[in-house]
C-alpha cells in the first residue's frame, strides 16, 4: 500500500504539488490524471524517490520512505522516454536489476525467461533497443521493471510516444499484465479515455491539488467540482441558486412550472453550479411532467449530426447553453434549429458541485499550476 | 532529357567532386610528397628523382637521437593522456551533473585556455618552474601539456554527457545500482566514444606539440624538438623525414583502428556509421 500524506513539492516559490493525501491499495490500478503541468509527474517521482517532497510523508507498506534513497525502495519506474540502455540487448536491459541483486543465476534466467515471455519478446532477446519499434521497446522497458518484482509499479505516461492504435493495443496489454501480476500500478496520463478505462481508481489533479479520487464511473456520474465536471467527458454547467435543500436533493425553481433538482455532491455551501451529462438529456417538444426531475425551456440554435447521435446546442432564456445529445434512434424530440424545446433531466443524473467562486482563490495561492494550465 | 537539364543536374556533383579532390590535395599532398621524397636517394628534397631507397629508413631507425626522442614523446603523451583522461572526466561529471555556484564562469575558464597559444602557455611554463626553481625535464613538459589537454578532454567529454539521457543514470538508480554501479555499467559504456575521442587528441596534441615542450623541457628532447634541432643541418633532412612519415603512418592508422573498431561496436549494437563518425566529428564540434 502506498500512502501519501500532506505531500508538498515547491521549485523556488512555485508550487508543483499542494499537500496532497493518496491511498493507494494493493494490486490496484490507481491513476493519475491531469492537464500538462498539473503536478503528475513530480508526484510520481517522489514516490519514486527522485524528488525530495519539500514537506509530508510517503509510506510504502506502511513503512516511511520519505527520505529513503531509490534503490532502497521496492518502487520500480517506467520512464516516459523507456530510458532502456542503448549498449545492453532486450536480455540484459531486463537482467539489469537481477544482476544488480546479484540474484542467484538460476532463479534469475527462470524470471527474466517468465518475464520475457509475458511481454511477448521471445526471440528479441538478443536485439538492442535500437532496432526495435517504439510498442516493442515499452514492453522492454516493462519487463526491465517488473522482473525485480516491485511491490508497485510506476509508469510516466508510458503511451504517449506511440501513435493511437498501437497505444489501445498496449493499453489493453498493459492492464492484462497487471492483472496477471498483481502488481500495484501508479500510472500517470493526461488521457481521460485511457485513465477511464485502465484504472480502479483514478486521481484527477489540477494545478497541484487532487480534485477528486474516485472510480471511472463515479468521476464520469458524479463529478464533484467543476474541474473534474469540465476535464472529464462533456459536461454542462448551470448557475442556480438553491432554494431548498430535501436531504441530500437540492431544488431551484425557475417559475411557470419549470424547475431544477439535483444531488449533493460537493461542498454545499459553495454550490452554486450544476452539472448534467449531454446524453442524460431528453428533449420535448411540449411541457412534460419531469416527476422529481428537472424541466427548463430553450430555444434549439444549432444541431449537428454525429453519426450515431445528434448534437443540440439549446439556449435556454437565462443566455446559458446546454449541449444535448439524441441518440439517431427514431425517439427523439424535436431536433430543427430554431425550435422551442422543453429539456428534461432524472434528479440522479446532475449533481451539485463546488461553483466556479472557488477556482480563482486556487490560482492565486498557486501560480505553479495556474499558469501551466 | 536536354543537355542543359543533364548538365545542371550533374553540375553540384561534378564540383564537389571537384572540391574535395581539391581539399584533399591541399591537406595530403605536401605529407604525401615528403613521404615519397623519403624514398629517394638523395639528400636533398627535390626533383630529379635519383632512386629508390630504404637507406633513410634504416638510418633513422639506428639514430639513437631519433629512437630516444620517439620514446620520450610516446612516454610523455601516455601518461599526459592517461592523466588528463582521468582529471577532465572527473571535472566533466561535476560541471555536466553536480549543480553549484558559478558553474558557467569555471566552465568558461576551461574553455579560454583552449584559445591561448601554446608558444605563450610555453613561455609562461618557462617562467613559472624557474620562480619555483623547479629543473626543467620531462616530468615538467608533462605538467604543462597537462594544463593544455586537460581543458580539451572537458570539453570532449562533457559534450559526450550532455548528449547522455540522465534518465538512463535514474534508471540504474531505479533498479538498485550504486553510484558506482551506475557508472560503471551504465554511464562508462555510453561516453566510451567520446573518451576515445579525447584519448586520441589528447595523445595526438602532446606527441605533436614543439611550442610547450621547448619552452618547458631540459636535456631529454621530444621528437618534435629534436626534429627542430637536427633540421639546422641540412643533411639530416632525409633521416627526419623517414622519421616523420613512419610517426605520420602510426598515427593515422592509431585514429583509423579506434574509429573502425568504434564502428564495428555501434553496429553491434544496432546504430549506424553515423553514430560512428560522429565520435571522430564529435570530439572537434
Ligand atoms: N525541476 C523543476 N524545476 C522547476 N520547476 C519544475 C521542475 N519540475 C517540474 N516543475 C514545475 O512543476 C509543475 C509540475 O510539473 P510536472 O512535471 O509534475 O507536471 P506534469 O503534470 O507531469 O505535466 P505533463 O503532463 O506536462 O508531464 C510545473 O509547473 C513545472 O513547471
Ligand atoms: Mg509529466
Amino acid at each position: 500500500m502506498i500512502t501519501l500524506s500532506n505531500l508538498t513539492k515547491t521549485f523556488g516559490d512555485s508550487t508543483a504539488v499542494n499537500a496532497i493525501d493518496l491511498e493507494i491499495a494493493n494490486g490496484e490500478f490507481f491513476s493519475m490524471l491531469g492537464p500538462s503541468g498539473c503536478g503528475k509527474t513530480t508526484t510520481l517521482r517522489m514516490i519514486a524517490g527522485f524528488e525530495e517532497p519539500t514537506s509530508g510523508r510517503i509510506e510504502l507498506a506502511g513503512e516511511d520512505v520519505t527520505w529513503t534513497s531509490p534503490k532502497k525502495r521496492n518502487v520500480n519506474m517506467v520512464f516516459q522516454n523507456y530510458a532502456l540502455f542503448p549498449h545492453m540487448t532486450v536480455r540484459e536491459n531486463v537482467e539489469f536489476g537481477l544482476k544488480i541483486k546479484k540474484l542467484e543465476k538460476a532463479r534469475a534466467t527462470e524470471r527474466i525467461e517468465r518475464m520475457i515471455t509475458a511481454v511477448r519478446l521471445e526471440g528479441f532477446e538478443s536485439r538492442h533497443p535500437a532496432q526495435l519499434s517504439g510498442g516493442q521497446q515499452q514492453r522492454v522497458a516493462l519487463a526491465r521493471a517488473l522482473v525485480n518484482e516491485p511491490a508497485a509499479l510506476l509508469l510516466d505516461e508510458p503511451l504517449g510516444a506511440l501513435d493511437l492504435k498501437l497505444r489501445k493495443e498496449m493499453q489493453l496489454e498493459l492492464k492484462s499484465i497487471q492483472q496477471q501480476t498483481g502488481t500495484t500500478f501508479v500510472y500517470v496520463t493526461h488521457d481521460q479515455e485511457e485513465a477511464l478505462t485502465m484504472s480502479d481508481r483514478v486521481a484527477v489533479m489540477n494545478g497541484g491539488n487532487v480534485e477528486q479520487v474516485d472510480d471511472p464511473r463515479s468521476l464520469y456520474e458524479k463529478p464533484r467540482s467543476e474541474f473534474v465536471a469540465d476535464f472529464i467527458g462533456t459536461s454542462n454547467l448551470l448557475k442556480v441558486e438553491v432554494e431548498t435543500w430535501d436531504g441530500d436533493i437540492a431544488r431551484a425553481g425557475l417559475g411557470d412550472g419549470l424547475r431544477i433538482t439535483c444531488r449533493e455532491s460537493g461542498d454545499r455551501a459553495s454550490a452554486k453550479t450544476i452539472t448534467v451529462r449531454p446524453e442524460k438529456i431528453n428533449v420535448h417538444a411540449g411541457p412534460v411532467d419531469p416527476g422529481q426531475g428537472s424541466l427548463v425551456r430553450g430555444r434549439i440554435i444549432e444541431n449537428v449530426y454525429l453519426g450515431s447521435m445528434t448534437q443540440l446546442i439549446v439556449e435556454l432564456s437565462t443566455g446559458e447553453r446546454l449541449i444535448v445529445h439524441e441518440l439517431n434512434d427514431d425517439s427523439g424530440g424535436p431536433s430543427e434549429a430554431g425550435t422551442e424545446v422543453y429539456l428534461s433531466w432524472a434528479t440522479d443524473h446532475s449533481f451539485v458541485i463546488e461553483g466556479a467562486a472557488k477556482a480563482p482563490d486556487q490560482q492565486a495561492a498557486l501560480p505553479a499550476g495556474a499558469e501551466s494550465l | 532529357m536536354p543537355l542543359s537539364r543533364r548538365i545542371q543536374r550533374a553540375l553540384p556533383n561534378a564540383l564537389s567532386i571537384g572540391l574535395t579532390g581539391l581539399v584533399m590535395v591541399i591537406l595530403f599532398g605536401p605529407v604525401l610528397l615528403l613521404a615519397l621524397f623519403s624514398f629517394n636517394d638523395s639528400t636533398v628534397i627535390s626533383l630529379p628523382w635519383e632512386g629508390f631507397t630504404t637507406r633513410w629508413y634504416s638510418e633513422a631507425l639506428n639514430d639513437d637521437g631519433a629512437m630516444t626522442a620517439i620514446g620520450n614523446s610516446v612516454m610523455v603523451a601516455s601518461i599526459v593522456t592517461v592523466a588528463s583522461l582521468i582529471l577532465g572526466t572527473l571535472a566533466s561529471w561535476g560541471l555536466t551533473r553536480i549543480p553549484f555556484r558559478g558553474r558557467p564562469l569555471v566552465a568558461g575558464v576551461h574553455g579560454s585556455v583552449l584559445v591561448v597559444p601554446w608558444l605563450i602557455i610555453g613561455v609562461a611554463g618557462l617562467i613559472f618552474f624557474s620562480q619555483i626553481e623547479m629543473a626543467l625535464s620531462l616530468q615538467t613538459i608533462i605538467l604543462m601539456h597537462i594544463v593544455v589537454t586537460f581543458p580539451l578532454v572537458v570539453a570532449v567529454v562533457s559534450a559526450g554527457l550532455i548528449r547522455f539521457d540522465p534518465s538512463l543514470e535514474e534508471a540504474a538508480i531505479d533498479m538498485g545500482a550504486s553510484q558506482l554501479q551506475m557508472m560503471r555499467y551504465i554511464v562508462l559504456p555510453q561516453i566510451a566514444p567520446s573518451l576515445a575521442a579525447a584519448a586520441i587528441f589528447a595523445f595526438a596534441w602532446s606527441f605533436n606539440n614543439f611550442e610547450i615542450s621547448f619552452f618547458t623541457g631540459g636535456f631529454e628532447q621530444t621528437f618534435p624538438v629534436w626534429v627542430y634541432g637536427v633540421l639546422r643541418h641540412s643533411s639530416n633532412l632525409p633521416v627526419v623525414n623517414a622519421a616523420s612519415t613512419v610517426i605520420a603512418l602510426a598515427q593515422v592508422l592509431l585514429v583509423f583502428g579506434l574509429w573502425y573498431g568504434m564502428k564495428l561496436m555501434t553496429r553491434r549494437r544496432g546504430g549506424s556509421d553515423h553514430d560512428a563518425a560522429e565520435m571522430i566529428t564529435g570530439a572537434v564540434r
